[in-house]
């Protein structure tokens, strides 16, 4: 009996502290969730961003024991000197070609492939393939296709009577042709998200447009497209960001030549980083692209919280 | 009393350990690490022949690990942050013109007092080499697969064209005008080009400033000078001339060397500067197959012969202990001997490094087979390097971009041509400013 109340006792005791330390712990719990998350973030995307900041107002190569403060002359040096500004203007042309001709051609595509016949389905399929295949080789690929003398492309000229072009191997063509290839392997995906987003409009929409007696065009402007446009700008600014990084296939296919014409931001920081050896320059040429694709994601952000309207 | 004894205890094994691990240390075997940019091919399989010859008979218990690091640019820049990171590897190849670019941060090991202290014969080098192993008194590296561009030339095609095929051209006026002998035009199309070199300003360029009696940059790699002496316009207006002619394949943007090469193998080019480096290569897809003969001869000369050099020296890093540093040397001193250098020029067309391996039975033999070898190390004679500057990486592929705009897309004359190396010079070189 006393036994009993003296335990009883015990585990009032017992069960207020435990409440206490459960309450500590429910307040801890949360950062301890999120502690391997923000670990990892701290680790590698806030420690590097501040160290490329702090690196871009320093002189350094890599081996150099000493990291030499200059203050803001690489940033001086980067907006005077021409290839860098041939590099942004590359990169600029690059990200509108590719903007506007993946916008309208996978809205295009998609209303075209919008039906379920078994054509469709393989059309889809086909046109989706070359997102899966690796950069690398769709690269190469194109750089034979594109080959001066033998490549495929211009014997089709020739065939066609037509003058044969130089491709990557002028600089009037070479920005062009990565645009093309670029625009072949990644307007599958693209399609196929428009197509998704296409295939959840409302078919009572459509029902009234008819019975309204629209026509095709005005159905597609006064309804798909509104209805997309969420969709749509989305895919504007994931298509922006992308391109401002593009490099591989500029690496691949012409290695920014002739003569710097296909010389793109990221192989720009690339080449002075690790063939000139120039971390402080390269690190301030970063910062830029950094500076570029927050501006671009806050818009992103502050659009996509107003939400698009389609009304 | 007992905390006395187990600390007693303590310092006993601790100290048994240290004397054993000392005694072990000396017979300890060891791995080195060597980064290389020998890829595939026969020149790859050369390198594996070396590391693999090395580790059977160094009798020392040394392990080289040989990685393939990709091109030189890649394999330097793999370097460069291996170096920060501390993971650098005991020996690699490196391009000699990058290592003036090492050698001002002390990471790069002297090797004279090895060299010294086992009498290792410094003077058997080919002096035309050597222009990137001292620095500021210290021997930082030494040749190991050096090249210099030669004169390739299809005999068959000559023939055809009635040029004697033992005669190739001696100054710039006779390339031209061979050039335009060798080519042929069927319906409007170009079926064989006359000449052809890469946009390698860094080779080309310096060998034609050169052979007017100019100098590319000063003996401090502080200025350029072949701007304002008049010689780069020069050499500029003969390329573009070539370029305007017709006479002249145009190099391709990427993998410039290899495409040109499968044109000669094709007969669609008859004369052109590659390196020495390819020349198993070629002579295999050639002359191997039975095609055409192909002549080496020395680059055509203007007021007088000048070559430049090419290829890769081999270095020592100086962050390792002792024993790695011995046994790094030990490794360096091998694939640089006579014998090792002799079989590694043999293998692969690289130029022999050293005067004793000249003198080699292996050599011998091939030049008797091969005189197309000889041609390219007698060339040596005329050999120069020029370029000793920590600015000279970034600076040459500067020009190589100002030279395509004049060469590929013929966008610029000559004379702005020039104008823009000036620009280019003025961000890099002190002197230029």
């Amino acid at each position: 009996m006393i036994q009993f109340t003296k335990s009883q006792n015990g585990n009032a005791v017992g069960a207020q502290e435990s409440r206490r330390k459960r309450f500590n712990y429910r307040k801890l719990l949360p950062y301890l969730l999120v502690a391997p998350a923000m670990v990892f973030l701290c680790t590698f995307v806030v420690y590097p961003i501040i160290n490329l900041i702090y690196l871009s107002f320093t002189d350094w190569n890599m081996i150099s024991p000493v990291k030499r403060y200059v203050g803001i002359r690489n940033y001086k040096i980067l907006f005077s000197k021409p290839d860098f500004i041939q590099a942004m203007g590359n990169t600029v042309i690059y990200t509108i070609a590719m903007v506007v001709l993946l916008l309208v051609g996978s809205t295009l595509f998609a209303v075209w492939l919008k039906g379920n016949s078994k054509l469709n389905f393989i059309t889809q399929t086909a046109m989706f393939t070359p997102h899966i295949i690796s950069l690398v080789s769709v690269a190469m690929v194109w750089q034979w296709l594109m080959e001066p003398n033998v490549g495929v492309l211009n014997t089709i000229l020739r065939f066609l009577g037509l003058k044969p072009l130089m491709w990557l191997e002028r600089s009037e063509t070479a920005l062009f042709s990565i645009i093309i290839v670029s625009f072949w392997k990644s307007i599958g995906y693209y399609t196929l998200v428009v197509l998704a987003s296409l295939q959840s409009i409302p078919t009572e929409l459509y029902e009234a447009a008819a019975l309204d007696g629209a026509g095709k065009t005005k159905t597609f402007t006064r309804i798909t497209l509104p209805m997309l446009s969420p969709q749509l700008f989305f895919l504007l600014i994931v298509i922006t960001i992308s391109s401002f990084k593009v490099f591989d296939t500029i690496n691949i296919m012409t290695n920014g030549g002739p003569a710097g014409s296909t010389n793109v931001l990221a192989y720009y920081i690339y080449q002075y980083a690790f063939s000139y050896m120039k971390i402080g320059y390269a690190s301030a040429a970063g910062t830029v692209l950094l500076v570029i694709l927050a501006l671009l994601t806050i818009v992103y952000f502050r659009a996509l919280s107003k939400k698009v309207h389609y009304q | 009393m007992k905390k006395r004894t187990t600390l007693l205890l303590l310092v006993l094994v601790f100290g048994m350990f240290l004397t054993t691990s000392a005694e072990t240390w000396a017979a300890e075997p060891v791995t080195i690490n060597f980064w290389h940019s020998m890829g595939s091919g026969v020149n790859g399989q050369a390198v594996k022949d070396l590391v693999k010859r090395f580790n059977e008979t160094n009798g020392q218990d040394i392990t080289v690990v040989e990685t393939y690091q990709g091109n030189y640019n890649d394999c330097s820049a793999k370097l460069m942050q291996s170096i920060a990171a501390g993971t650098n590897p005991e020996v690699a190849m490196l391009d000699r013109g990058l290592v003036p670019q090492y050698a001002p941060y002390g990471v790069l090991a002297d090797m004279l007092p090895f060299a010294e202290r086992d009498g290792f014969d410094i003077d058997d080098f080919v002096p035309g080499l050597m222009e990137f192993s001292w620095i500021d008194g210290a021997l930082v590296s030494f040749p190991f697969n050096r090249s210099t561009p030669v004169l390739y030339y299809n005999k068959a095609a000559f023939a055809e064209v009635g040029l004697d095929p033992e005669r190739p051209p001696q100054t710039w006026d006779e390339l031209f005008e061979y050039a335009g002998k060798l080519t042929t035009v069927e319906n409007g199309e170009t079926t064989r080009y006359g000449f052809s070199m890469v946009i390698d300003t860094g080779w080309f360029l310096c060998a034609m400033v050169g052979q007017q009696g100019g100098r590319t940059i000063d003996e401090s790699g502080e200025k350029v000078l072949y701007i304002e002496d008049g010689t780069a316009l020069k050499a500029l207006e003969f390329w573009r001339k070539l370029a305007d002619s017709g006479y002249y394949r145009i190099p391709a943007t990427t993998s410039a060397g290899t495409v040109m090469m499968q044109d000669f193998y094709q007969g669609k080019l008859a004369m052109m500067y590659q390196s020495t480096g390819n020349m198993s290569g070629i002579l295999k897809n050639t002359e191997g197959m039975g095609a055409f003969d192909v002549g080496v001869a020395f680059l055509a000369g203007e007021k007088q012969r000048e070559v430049p050099t090419g290829g890769a020296n081999v270095v020592m890093f100086d962050n390792f202990s002792d024993r790695q540093k011995e046994a790094a040397w030990e490794f360096i001193k091998f694939a640089t001997s006579p014998e090792e250098a002799a079989l590694f020029s043999v293998a692969t067309g690289y130029v022999p490094t050293r005067y004793a391996a000249v003198e080699s039975e292996v050599i011998k033999e091939l030049w008797a087979e091969h005189p197309q070898y000889e041609v390219a190390f007698n060339q040596l004679e005329f050999a120069r390097d020029t370029w000793g500057s920590p600015y000279w990486w970034e600076f040459n592929s500067m020009v190589n971009k100002v030279v395509s705009r004049l060469i590929q897309d013929r966008s610029i004359t000559p004379q702005q041509a020039v104008d823009q190396i000036a620009e280019e010079a003025s961000w890099l070189f002190p002197g230029n400013m």
